[in-house]
């Protein structure tokens, strides 16, 4: 029996060391976590211990490496302690290693606290384009997202997502209830900048009338040009040509002149004995 | 001509051999005039970029053909594809917190001239971005300079601004920056972006078949700060209009 919760305090104890430290062999997963629930500072833990303190509505993290593996996540108010009472709960929440994901505690369509983990898409991007992804975060029905006042991503639903590779540039973006010009949040202009994916949240609440748009950016998926084609005319290469040909001919010109000369010379020299 | 009356075979052994030693004196004479034009009038040796360019490089510079050409020079700190992402924090400590709302970058400006005083060139640049084929866009006229846009600026931490033109165009004729293959080692180049001029070192001049150039090395955005200016070289294909290499010149940033 004592050995039993000898066992138990050990573990306990180097619960928060095995979260640290990552196994040797474990790829770590990029994770960001980005609050969206009007109204409330958090904490938030992850098996049991504290990963954030006073996380504050609309604000992201900075992307943390954390090892592959399950996690169980639990949202508190700021300042309730490991023990305090869950805002949000999540049990064995998979984090792929290798992968990039965004936790994202969020409003469901019918306005209950949830969290929701979404894989970025952090795959190449061709050169002279961004990615843009957008996430329905909201406690908001069906939502229709308009680029530049034209429907981009139709009929989007909380928690769901949809992406695109577009041209780089500057986008002016809104959200309008489904299948009308009912315009629900924007417009925003956003700037697509190329080989990143602008991933843009629709969160808050449609009854509370604070619906709003959350942007995180990610970059470093960009791609070279496929080439540099710096010439179209070709008078270089018949410059360098015809530079060629002159220069043969003043090679065997003076070859013959000399071969020429040395003999003329020598058949006088000949001549005059 | 007159030909000599064929010596008997009573003659000196001098007198018989003197036409032929006349005609091998003639065949020297005329190989040493030969090899001496073609001396004269050799290319320069910065003109062949892919040879001297690995030999005046201080840096291992590739030879032509090499899948790496505007290889990054060593002693950088970056690490690419890992960027440090948390102000070098390891491990799970409290991470940084900032708004979800798009950062406005900083915004150095953008290229403007490209100057190198040593040839004579003084280019207007304008930032380019990619053609319909995924290859880079450049300035119509030969007489301009494309900046590409996506990539590093000049006076940025980290990368390759890469600033291209055309060698030639029809109904234009050679442009400026044909002359580029004579940048030796050490050479100045200087570009400015609005008030701010930078000057650059050459380090390499290298000329690379169009197939095998490293074009993520090019662009880089990453690695050390770095300047490549690029054209075209080698042969020009007449029916696809393209000529088969490209001359890429790389300078570093002097302090």
């Amino acid at each position: 029996m004592k050995s039993l919760r000898i066992a138990a305090a050990t573990t306990l104890a180097l619960a928060p060391a095995a979260f640290l430290a990552a196994p040797a062999h474990a790829a770590d997963a990029t994770v960001s976590i980005l609050h969206a629930v009007p109204g409330a500072t958090v904490d938030v833990y992850a098996n049991g211990k504290a990963l954030l303190t006073d996380f504050k509505p609309g604000t992201l993290t900075d992307p943390l490496m954390l090892p592959e593996g399950t996690y169980d996540l639990k949202v508190t108010q700021a300042g309730a302690g490991a023990g305090g009472a869950a805002v949000i709960e999540a049990n064995d929440v998979k984090v792929p290693g290798g992968a990039n994901v965004t936790v994202v505690a969020h409003l469901s369509e019918a306005g209950k606290p949830v969290l929701t983990p979404f894989v970025n898409d952090t795959s190449k991007i061709d050169a002279g384009k961004a990615r843009i992804t957008v996430r329905h975060t909201a406690a908001a029905p069906a939502v229709d997202v308009r680029a530049n006042g034209t429907v981009a991503f139709k009929n989007l639903t909380n928690p769901n997502e949809a992406k695109a590779d577009l041209p780089a540039g500057t986008i002016s973006a809104d959200v309008v209830l489904a299948g009308t010009d009912t315009v629900a949040i924007g417009p925003a202009d956003l700037d697509l900048k190329e080989g990143t994916n602008t991933i843009v949240y629709a969160w808050g609440s449609a009854a509370d009338k604070n619906l709003e748009l959350a942007v995180q950016t990610l970059s470093g998926m960009h791609s070279a040009p496929g080439g540099v084609p710096a010439g179209a005319g070709g008078q270089a290469a018949a410059a360098r040509e015809s530079s060629e040909v002159a220069r043969y001919a003043a090679v065997i010109g003076a070859a013959a002149a000399a071969g020429g000369l040395v003999l003329v010379s020598r058949r006088r020299a000949t001549g005059v004995r | 001509m007159k030909r000599t009356v064929d010596p008997g075979p009573g003659r000196s052994r001098a007198r018989a051999s003197s036409p032929s030693r006349g005609v091998v004196a003639a065949l020297a004479a005329a190989l040493l005039a030969g090899v001496g034009v073609a001396w004269l009038t050799r290319a320069s040796d910065t003109a062949l970029p892919a040879a001297s360019g690995a030999g005046v490089t201080s840096t291992a510079a590739p030879a032509a053909g090499a899948p790496t050409t505007p290889a990054p020079q060593p002693g950088s700190p970056g690490s690419p594809g890992s960027p440090a992402g948390t102000d070098g924090s390891a491990g799970p400590a409290q991470p940084g917190v900032r708004p979800a709302t798009q950062q406005a970058g900083p915004t150095a400006a953008a290229p403007d001239r490209l100057t190198i005083r040593r040839l004579g060139i003084d280019m207007r640049v304008v930032p380019v971005g990619v053609a319909r084929d995924g290859e880079m866009a450049l300035p119509e006229t030969p007489a301009q300079v494309g900046w590409y846009r996506y990539g590093p600026r000049p006076g940025d931490d980290a990368g390759s601004t890469v600033l291209a033109a055309h060698l030639d165009m029809p109904g234009y004729g050679i442009g400026p920056i044909a002359a580029v293959e004579e940048l030796r080692t050490g050479d100045v180049i200087t570009v400015r972006s609005g008030e701010v001029s930078r000057r650059y070192a050459v380090t390499s001049v290298t000329q690379v078949r169009k197939t095998t150039l490293d074009l993520a090395a090019l662009f880089a955005r990453d690695g050390p700060a770095l300047l490549h200016v690029v054209t075209c070289g080698g042969d020009f294909d007449r029916e696809q209009r393209r000529y088969d290499e490209n001359v890429v010149v790389t300078a570093e940033p002097l302090a």
